[in-house]
């Protein structure tokens, strides 16, 4: 698998975890959401930006270290998603 | 006017990036290098329809939804919003966050050579059709929960 492939496959799982994640701190911070919604007038607007910082940076990092095992990937980048999904859902249902 | 018209073509474009991820999936499931074009062709466009959507959607809910968010709350059907709405929009952007990726990954490492590459372009178009699918399906709950709360109850 090509190391651009593996690179931004791993950066996608990681920021997709992180930001389903940041969902929920912002969701159950009133100051987390505050400084998100301060920095460029909404929250889900900073979101984005953040994920998309994170998902091209990660993946530069990523980008000169060794590759991960082929199989790996095909399990982590759909299972990113699914998980990610899974937690943003499952938080609106339970919030 | 202009609230209609965004909203119209966020729709539409998300239809299109949707098509374009079904267009991936059955182009991938045939690969060889005879289909090398239309491969990256259709995850290109992805990418595009779902950049398109993101944007015009985006300028329509920071523009105008906070209106509409009001009305939901009030209305018989707040679940719209609390759990339609606010999934919709945070894993529209993991959705739009794989669509960038796609191209990426047809680009360099073409589903043509079997294995691991195909099974990755497989399994990420067709979440990428199922996700799209939802965030339409999402779409027209968030729009009933509008016009639930404007019709005499």
């Amino acid at each position: 698998m090509d190391r651009w492939v593996n690179a931004f496959g791993i950066s996608f799982a990681v920021t997709a975890l992180l930001s389903a994640v940041l969902v929920v701190v912002k969701e159950l911070n009133h100051g987390v959401f505050t400084w998100m919604a301060g920095l460029t007038g909404h929250h889900w607007v900073t979101h984005g930006v953040l994920q998309l910082l994170l998902f091209v940076v990660l993946g530069l990092i990523l980008l000169g270290r060794a590759p991960v095992n082929k199989s790996t990937l095909v399990a982590l980048v759909p299972g990113g998603l699914v998980l990610g999904s899974a937690i943003v859902a499952g938080f609106f249902v339970l919030h | 006017m202009s609230n209609q018209l965004f909203m119209m073509l966020h729709a539409t474009f998300g239809v299109l990036a949707m098509l374009c991820g079904l267009w991936l999936f059955v182009e991938t499931l045939n690969a060889a290098a005879s289909n090398r074009r239309r491969i990256v062709a259709a995850s290109l466009l992805l990418a595009l329809f779902m950049w398109v959507t993101y944007v015009v959607g985006g300028s329509w809910y920071v523009d105008y939804y906070g209106a509409e968010k009001a009305l939901i709350k009030a209305g018989p059907f707040p679940s719209a919003h609390g759990f339609f709405m606010e999934t919709k929009e945070h894993v529209f952007l993991l959705l739009l966050l794989l669509a960038t990726w796609l191209p990426i990954a047809v680009w360099r490492s073409p589903p043509a050579t079997g294995g691991p590459a195909r099974s990755l372009i497989l399994w990420s178009s067709g979440l990428m059709v199922l996700g799209t699918l939802a965030m339409e399906g999402a779409g027209a709950l968030v729009s009933l929960g509008v016009k639930m709360s404007l019709l005499p109850h």
